[in-house]
């Protein structure tokens, strides 16, 4: 789970909480009325039954007949053997010359009301009972004591309404009925206290949060954002929807020697203001103070305007600004590179190390000024990134070329070097090591990566019998066990191949253990494989390696085979004598950047016996060479 | 049985369950429409339940001297008679709280009692027009003829 959904994470589980516990609520309560509804339902169908019941023992007449006290009395008992908790009265009126109700019976097994007792009210509810002969039910009022539900049925006869029988449900009843639910609204109830107090509770943490946030997150000299922010702002938000620039202002220690770190202070508070103004026309207040004098402006794309037009404007009124401290007039310049970061971009650190790059250009060229770093500088950032070059790892997207190895007199091919590139298939182009390889350096993907050049190379090995290969190989991969481990597996598991494989070891620092390196040489040598060293004459690769490593091959460096066109006595002298050392080390010597035909004569001239290079066989596909 | 016994016991609870709000509010608007000139209105009462349920009441006084009131309150046949006894020259009104009272004595103007839960008022109308009383139109369907 990324850390910037989170609180979306937990928002979205509240507001789910929150809706289950009302749907629960909700739920509870339909599920209680409608409880309440068949009790209703059932009483209308008890009145019925009722007044069937009267109505079949006193076929006619019933206020006459009911004149008969010991008729009254037995109808009353069928009414009392009803009366339970869930009735609390049913008794029956009248209305005789529509003037008062009456009592005709009463089923309460207490205080009876007598017979032609007048009831009250005089409601138009009966009345209209009465009149439409249509049953009916009345929820009481709180002053109608223990009443919930009145069930008012007409008793008809021939079409006439004679009485009225009223059922009261009671509200200890209904209590009753509630009460089924209770536990499960008590649960509801405790469940919504709990999520509310813990909304309550994350308000006050988010308060805090926020306000110890603008506490770290603000820089006090400046008022600008701090670094931290920077990357917590793009932990939350897509890199590709934004500008960004980053801001050095020149030589900004002079300032502060010149005039002292308060003036210094105030300046750069100052200058932030100033930024921050600038920027309220563009929808954004993201300055970033990212070390003493330097600065990152963050800008949404969905300005009115281009990058290089806002940057134009924007470096113009900066550059005349004027700052007056202490009755002085100060004046900086600034150095500026600036980015539309690229669609797709996942790393900040990338963004952060192309500008940082554009900026030192800028500054070795004389400061002052600005570039905005365009689409093929851009190529680097997506190239650069490690979640991108894991994706191609993952996905088959490492293709190995080969570049052929030439005798240089009978022009025969006798070795390929192998070359790793990546595969970007919606541009499709390859992708040199170049952007690539030091980001994964150190990392897992190295490793995962080398095992797959291994397999290829073993793969084409098995393929074509008749051919060997060169494969790079890192000095610092010497002192990584797991590496080495690796290869020495391969080597075993390939053993019938492994002579034909030549590992050229690049190498960018100086060897300090040669008895540790000269260790891995002989390893590597048990299995029959050769050692070159690359790019000898240049950097580390020096006559110390020849003395005491043991190795197969010298590979001049091409910076030197390069200096033939522009200084061909002198670089002549250089290949011929390291030739010469080299034979008589018994070492054998290849030519590389072998670019075009006067550097191939130079060779067949210096009989240097390998050579290669663009003009011989760039690197391809081996089916290219071999099929 | 322990059913019957436990419904018993609740409607008993539930009949002589005195609502003392409802009761005073509905007491306060007959007696104010009797009397609309009066802004204290002397009340003879002897049932403890009703003394304690007027004597917090700014509207009424509770006098025990008959004469000194403008209405009885009668709770029991025992009390109609011990107030009939007493003659006074100004015929006091008397008001009762139950159905009987009303109908066995033609000196009570009306009762309010309960019935079924619900209050039930009364007024005879000749007993009205004998004391001269006339009543607001709202009260007009409480008003019987006997």
């Amino acid at each position: 789970m990324k850390y910037k959904y989170i609180n979306k994470y937990i928002l979205v589980l509240f507001i789910f909480l929150m809706g289950f516990a009302v749907y629960m609520q909700y739920s509870a309560m339909e599920n209680t009325k409608i409880v309440k509804q068949q009790e209703i339902d059932k009483t209308k169908a008890y009145a019925q039954n009722i007044i069937s019941y009267i109505k079949k023992r006193v076929p006619n007449d019933l206020e006459k007949k009911l004149l008969d006290k010991k008729l009254r009395k037995e109808l009353n008992s069928v009414l009392q053997a009803f009366i339970t908790d869930k009735y609390q009265y049913i008794f029956v009126l009248d209305k005789p010359n529509d003037k008062y109700y009456r009592f005709l019976l009463d089923g309460s097994p207490v205080q009876k009301e007598a017979f032609h007792s007048i009831f009250f009210p005089k409601s138009s509810v009966y009345d209209e009972v009465y009149k439409h002969k249509k049953i009916k039910v009345i929820k009481q009022k709180d002053s109608v004591a223990n009443v919930w539900i009145s069930v008012l049925a007409p008793i008809v006869y021939d079409d006439k309404t004679e009485a009225l029988l009223v059922l009261d449900l009671s509200k200890q009843y209904v209590n009753y009925l509630e009460s089924f639910n209770s536990p499960l609204v008590k649960l509801i109830g405790l469940m919504q206290i709990f999520l509310v107090v813990s909304i309550i509770v994350l308000l006050i943490l988010f308060y805090r949060y926020y306000k110890f946030k603008k506490h770290i997150l603000v820089d006090k000299t400046t008022g600008a954002y701090t670094r931290q922010y920077l990357d917590e702002f793009f932990s939350q938000h897509n890199l590709d929807m934004y500008h960004a620039l980053m801001i050095d202002i020149d030589e900004f220690r002079v300032v502060n020697t010149k005039f002292g770190y308060e003036v210094g202070n105030k300046v750069l508070f100052e200058f932030v203001e100033y930024i921050k103004d600038s920027l309220k026309d563009y929808d954004s207040d993201f300055v970033f103070r990212i070390g003493g004098g330097e600065f990152i402006i963050i800008l949404p794309k969905n300005s009115n305007i281009s990058l290089g037009e806002f940057c134009d404007i924007f470096f113009k009124k900066l550059k005349h600004k004027k700052y007056f401290v202490k009755n002085e007039v100060v004046d900086i310049s600034i150095s500026m590179s600036a980015i539309s970061i690229p669609q797709g971009t996942t790393s900040w650190y990338r963004v952060l190390r192309i500008l940082d790059e554009k900026l030192l250009e800028i500054k070795n060229r004389g400061k002052n000024d600005f570039d905005v770093i365009d689409d093929k500088d851009n190529v680097k950032i997506k190239y650069s990134d490690i979640n991108y070059i894991k994706d191609k790892l993952d996905n088959e997207g490492l293709v190995s070329l080969y570049q052929p190895i030439f005798d240089t007199k009978t022009k025969q091919i006798v070795k390929y070097e192998t070359l790793v590139r990546l595969y970007d298939e919606e541009e499709d182009k390859v992708i040199s090591p170049y952007f690539f390889l030091d980001v994964i350096r150190g990392t897992s993907q190295y490793i995962k990566m080398s095992r797959l050049i291994f397999k290829n190379v073993f793969d084409t090995l098995a393929k074509y019998p008749d051919i060997e290969l060169s494969v790079n190989f890192h000095l610092d991969d010497l002192y990584n066990t797991e590496m080495m481990q690796m290869i020495e597996d391969i080597l075993s598991k390939h053993n019938e191949y492994a002579h034909r494989l030549t590992f050229e070891i690049l190498e960018d620092k100086e060897i300090f253990d040669y008895e540790k390196v000269n260790s891995v040489f002989s390893k590597l040598k048990v299995f029959g494989s050769k050692i070159a060293i690359d790019d000898f004459g240049s950097g580390y690769a020096n006559y110390n390696y020849l003395i005491k490593l043991d190795i197969d091959l010298l590979k001049i460096d091409g910076s030197i085979i390069k200096e033939l066109l522009n200084n061909p006595t002198k670089t002549k002298k250089v290949i011929s004598s390291i030739k010469q050392l080299a034979d008589s080390l018994g070492y054998e010597v290849i030519a590389e950047f072998v670019a075009e035909q006067k550097v191939y004569d130079y060779m067949l001239e210096l009989d240097i016996k390998y050579s290669q290079g663009f003009y011989l066989g760039e690197p391809k596909p081996i089916s290219e060479y071999v099929d | 049985m322990k059913k019957i016994i436990i419904v018993f016991v609740l409607l008993f609870h539930n009949l002589f369950a005195f609502d003392k709000d409802t009761t005073l509010k509905v007491y306060n608007k007959i007696f104010t429409s009797i009397f609309p000139q009066k802004d204290v209105i002397n009340i003879y009462v002897l049932n403890q339940q009703y003394i304690d349920l007027f004597k917090n009441s700014h509207k009424f006084k509770i006098v025990y001297n008959i004469k000194k009131a403008s209405v009885a309150i009668v709770t029991s046949q025992k009390e109609l008679e011990e107030i009939q006894k007493i003659k006074t020259k100004n015929s006091i009104i008397i008001f009762a709280t139950q159905e009987k009272l009303l109908f066995d004595n033609k000196l009570t103007i009306g009762a309010f009692y309960w019935k079924k839960g619900r209050s039930q008022l009364l007024f005879v109308k000749d007993r009205l027009d004998k004391y001269h009383i006339k009543l607001p139109n709202e009260y007009d369907k409480f008003i019987i003829e006997l």
